[in-house]
């Protein structure tokens, strides 16, 4: 994990790991799942809070495999603040969910079509070796938070996006 | 990963998380900001005026910068701390405490307690936050004390609590009567109890007392406070005294109780000595504890005298009044000290004087005097006294001039000596006469004072040539010599009068004082003296003035007499040949020489003499040379006109020197010129009543000189004009070498036989003369031919005696 930072790192360790295996194919598995990943994403959130580093806000539908909500990053006493979707795979939890926010699509290289965003070279293989302890909370913690960290400042400054209130 | 972070949902629905991530993601993020975040978000909101910008309220941080703070909060903060510390608190103390910098604890404590003044709730004190609780604990603890021990001092309790001693006073005197159960008087707090316990200790020790004692003393044994002593004591005597309950006498300055049974005894002691011995001393009364003993005895006995160091009953006059009488009588002095009782001091005795009648009465009838403050001298004294000054005086005056005389004699030799080498003649004349000049100027150029101060001086220097005018116009000599006799002379005079005198006295001797009484008497006569001196010097010059002036008139009426007869005489032998013209000129020259000269002399003199009496001082010499009675010689002269005042010495040095030149009628007119232009005498004019009388008087002069003559040699010099001035009516002055001519003269004016007469006593008078002045003359012969002489001289007498009565 030499990729993240220390406090990436710290954060992600404080995350409780999920036991289920089970996709939402799997009718029985994937209620319990479910209730992980709850579970994960409420102590995601209040360490955030805790810390003083809240980024985003996040729901699922009913099924749990469409989530949604916002998420947010400041850079120069601004906040930029990007609409955020993705589906559950079918083949969850052992593929990781493929991170959207169609705001930005076909503004950065870094980013597949659709506004999906590009994690494979780190967060991956990471995925893959934690499945199925990872959940959504791993996924915004270990990839959309690095992934706005790197790209948005970068946006900023080349003008590619601006605050919405300039 | 470990197992404990592994979720567990067992039991929970999926609606509850749902409902629970909804719930943590509406919460609100805690906000964490770091600590450089703060600090500089502080100091926004300072320069924004958002805080600390209120007055007295400004935003603070304590002393480990770790704190914020506003001025309000740490008022507070302090006000806490002063209560939780009973009070009081010093400022250095609350930095520790509180955490914040003492300057900002004092401001806060500043303010506490101005904020406070109204109600005094808080004070700041001597850096130290007291408030009102304190004091009032205070008062407390203080009234503890009181109760315990009777009384306390202001002083104690100051040291006790640390404060100051004003202040603890203010709090105490705020208390009494209040919290403190007790009285305060000058610094001392105490009980009613503690009042009785030392009212009833001094009671006893003023009861007690049989002799003056210090309450002072007796307190300290009995353990009274010091304080109490001074507060209390004097107010407790007065009480017992006013009550009746002590009988006495309390100084407060002192603290000396003297009990009344003490009091009276050593009153009946120190009495009794004074009716005894008709005085006391002051100090006695003292040591017997009377205070004042001169207004005590004085109350007692009005009448008698209140002295210096002793009161004294007229008990003690009598042996003063038989000695004040006992002096008059004998004319003497004495010591009035020494007739009273030995203890009288000088002063005592000087008081005494002053108050008793009788030496009142005798000053007053000027029968004595009082000197030296306590010597009574008697009239007579005073008078021997008197006669004695005054001669010493006189001859002291004398004495100093004679002095002063013979000095100047002395400079002025010694001047003249320094003259007479300077050279003769004109340059010695013209350094005369400049110095004369200068002296001239000096006298003129310093103006009236100048003049006035001069003429004093040269009165002193010339007495007697200036001193008369100087003493006429009133002005005293005043130089060294005419210093009066100082008080160690008259002391010296008055030990001649009685050598006890300077043991008589006591600081000033009888003696000094009897010069100092003398000394304005002794001026006095000194001066008198002086004056008495210089008016005898001027009065003589007076006389010889008059005398010579009469002498120049007289003088001058001869020699026109002489003159005229001369050329009456030269006339009947005009017809002689060359000879009689011979006889003429040495006729003439003899008459200048005999009579013009003296006359030239006394116009010299006069001129000098008029000189030195309007006060001009020329010298010594010139002095001694008119005063001179006999002719001068021709230097004498030359001197005496050098020496005239500048104006006419010019003319008087021509005069002198050459007159002898002239002829006896150009001599005739100087001499007259002379008289008026030098001395101002006018000679009248010679009528023939006058000549008569002049003739007349020279007959009478001759005739008397001729009767009482002795030498026989001489009688025919004065026989020929005696016949001369009787037969011809003219004045004759011969040389003895012309009587022969004049003899012939005479042939046909006298019988034959008186003629012959006469021609023999010519001829032997020549004869003798010639004998008598050769050397190995016969002494037989010599003494034949006088008594022929003598006989031929008294027949001659005879004759010329007959032929001027017989007319």
């Amino acid at each position: 994990m030499a990729e993240w930072d220390a406090g990436t790192k710290s954060t992600v360790q404080k995350i409780p790991l999920l036991k289920t295996k089970a996709g939402p194919r799997d009718k029985e598995g994937w209620a319990n799942r479910l209730k992980e990943e709850y579970t994960a994403l409420i102590k995601y959130v209040q360490l955030n809070k805790g810390s003083d580093q809240d980024w985003f806000t996040i729901s699922s539908n009913k099924e749990g495999t469409h989530w949604s909500g916002k998420c947010w990053y400041i850079h120069n006493l601004l906040k930029y603040e990007f609409d955020l979707e993705f589906d559950i795979p079918v083949t969850y939890p052992m593929t990781s969910p493929e991170i959207q926010l169609p705001e930005l699509d076909g503004k950065t290289s870094k980013m597949y079509r659709g506004g999906k965003i590009c994690l494979s070279i780190h967060f991956k293989p990471l995925w893959s070796k934690n499945s199925p302890h990872f959940g959504v909370a791993h996924a915004l913690c270990l990839g959309l938070g690095p992934w706005m960290a790197a790209e948005i400042p970068h946006l900023i400054d080349t003008g590619i996006i601006s605050h919405k209130d300039k | 990963m470990a197992d404990d972070m592994d979720v567990d949902v067992e039991g929970v629905s999926l609606e509850d998380l749902m409902a629970q991530l909804t719930t943590a993601q509406e919460t609100k993020s805690e906000a964490r900001l770091s600590e450089r975040n703060v600090v500089e978000l502080v100091q926004k909101l300072k320069e924004k005026g958002l805080i600390g910008a209120e007055e007295n309220n400004a935003l603070l941080h304590t002393v480990t910068g770790r704190e914020y703070l506003t001025e309000r909060k740490l008022r507070g903060e302090v006000k806490d701390q002063v209560d939780k510390l009973g009070g009081r608190v010093a400022l250095a103390e609350l930095p520790p405490l509180l955490d914040v910098d003492i300057v900002h604890c004092e401001k806060a404590a500043r303010l506490l307690a101005g904020e406070a003044r109204a109600t005094g709730e808080i004070k700041l004190i001597d850096g130290e936050l007291l408030t009102q609780r304190y004091f009032d604990d205070t008062g407390v603890e203080i009234n503890e004390t009181l109760q315990q021990r009777g009384h306390v001092t202001i002083g104690e309790m100051a040291k006790a609590y640390d404060l100051s001693a004003d202040l603890m006073t203010r709090t105490v005197e705020s208390k009494v009567g209040g919290v403190i159960e007790g009285e305060i008087r000058s610094g001392l707090v105490y009980t009613p109890t503690y009042i009785s316990r030392v009212r009833a200790i001094v009671r006893g020790v003023l009861r007690g007392a049989r002799s003056p004692v210090s309450l002072k003393a007796a307190c300290s044994r009995l353990r009274v406070h010091e304080v109490a002593l001074q507060a209390l004591v004097p107010t407790l005597v007065a009480e017992l005294v006013s009550r009746g309950e002590v009988s006495g006498t309390y100084q407060t300055g002192s603290s000396i109780w003297t009990p009344g049974s003490y009091g009276k005894r050593q009153e009946e002691e120190a009495l009794s000595f004074f009716k005894a011995n008709g005085y006391v001393e002051y100090e006695t009364l003292k040591r017997l504890g009377i205070q004042k003993p001169q207004a005590y005895l004085r109350e007692r006995y009005q009448e008698d005298f209140a002295l210096e160091t002793i009161f004294a009953s007229p008990s003690v006059l009598p042996p003063l009044d038989a000695a004040v009488d006992d002096c008059i009588a004998t004319g003497s002095y004495l010591d009035m000290g020494q007739h009273l009782p030995s203890p009288f001091t000088t002063g005592d005795v000087q008081d005494i004087v002053k108050l008793a009648p009788k030496v009142k009465q005798v000053v007053s009838s000027g029968a004595a005097l009082v000197l030296a403050e306590t010597c009574l001298v008697s009239k007579a004294f005073c008078e021997k006294c008197e006669a004695a000054v005054r001669e010493s005086v006189v001859g002291r005056a004398r004495e100093m001039l004679e002095k002063k005389k013979a000095a100047q004699a002395g400079d002025s030799k010694a001047a003249g000596a320094a003259k007479g080498k300077k050279g003769k003649g004109a340059s010695g004349e013209a350094a005369f006469a400049a110095e004369d000049d200068s002296d001239d100027d000096w006298d003129t150029g310093r103006g009236k004072k100048g003049k006035k101060g001069k003429r004093g001086k040269g009165g002193g220097r010339g007495k007697k040539g200036g001193g008369g005018a100087a003493a006429s116009k009133g002005q005293p000599p005043q130089d060294e010599a005419g210093a009066p006799p100082s008080l160690t002379e008259l002391e010296g005079c008055l030990r001649a009068v009685d050598d006890e005198l300077e043991y008589a006295g006591d600081e000033v001797t009888l003696l000094s004082a009897l010069s100092s009484h003398f000394a304005h008497f002794a001026h006095n006569e000194h001066k008198e003296a002086l004056k008495q001196n210089l008016k005898a010097d001027a009065e003589a010059r007076r006389l010889r003035s008059e005398a010579l002036s009469s002498s120049v008139v007289a003088r001058a009426h001869k020699l026109s007499v002489y003159s005229r007869s001369l050329s009456m005489l030269l006339s009947e032998l005009e017809d002689e040949e060359e000879s009689g013209k011979d006889t003429r000129g040495q006729l003439e020259r003899h008459l200048v020489r005999a009579v013009v000269l003296p006359q030239v002399d006394d116009i010299l003199k006069l001129s000098a003499l008029q000189a030195f009496s309007i006060g001009q001082d020329l010298g010594e010499e010139i002095d001694e040379l008119s005063k001179g009675k006999a002719g001068l010689t021709d230097k004498q002269r030359l001197t005496l006109a050098r020496g005239l005042p500048k104006d006419i010495s010019k003319a008087a040095t021509d005069l002198a020197s050459g007159i002898q030149k002239k002829t006896l009628q150009e001599a005739l007119a100087l001499a007259e010129d002379a008289s008026s232009d030098l001395c101002g005498k006018r000679i009248p004019k010679l009528d023939k009543k006058m000549e008569q009388q002049i003739i007349q008087s020279y007959q009478n002069e001759l005739l008397a000189t001729l009767n009482s003559n002795q030498t026989l040699t001489s009688t025919i010099a004065i026989a020929v004009p005696l016949i001369f001035a009787k037969k011809k009516g003219c004045m004759l002055n011969l040389p003895g070498k012309l009587l022969s001519f004049a003899l012939e003269i005479l042939e046909g004016v006298l019988d034959q036989e008186d003629f012959e007469l006469v021609r023999r006593l010519h001829k032997k008078t020549v004869e003798l003369i010639q004998k008598s002045s050769k050397k190995g003359a016969d002494d037989d012969e010599i003494s034949s031919l006088e008594v022929e002489l003598a006989s031929l001289s008294s027949s001659v007498t005879d004759l010329v005696s007959k032929l001027c009565i017989e007319e």
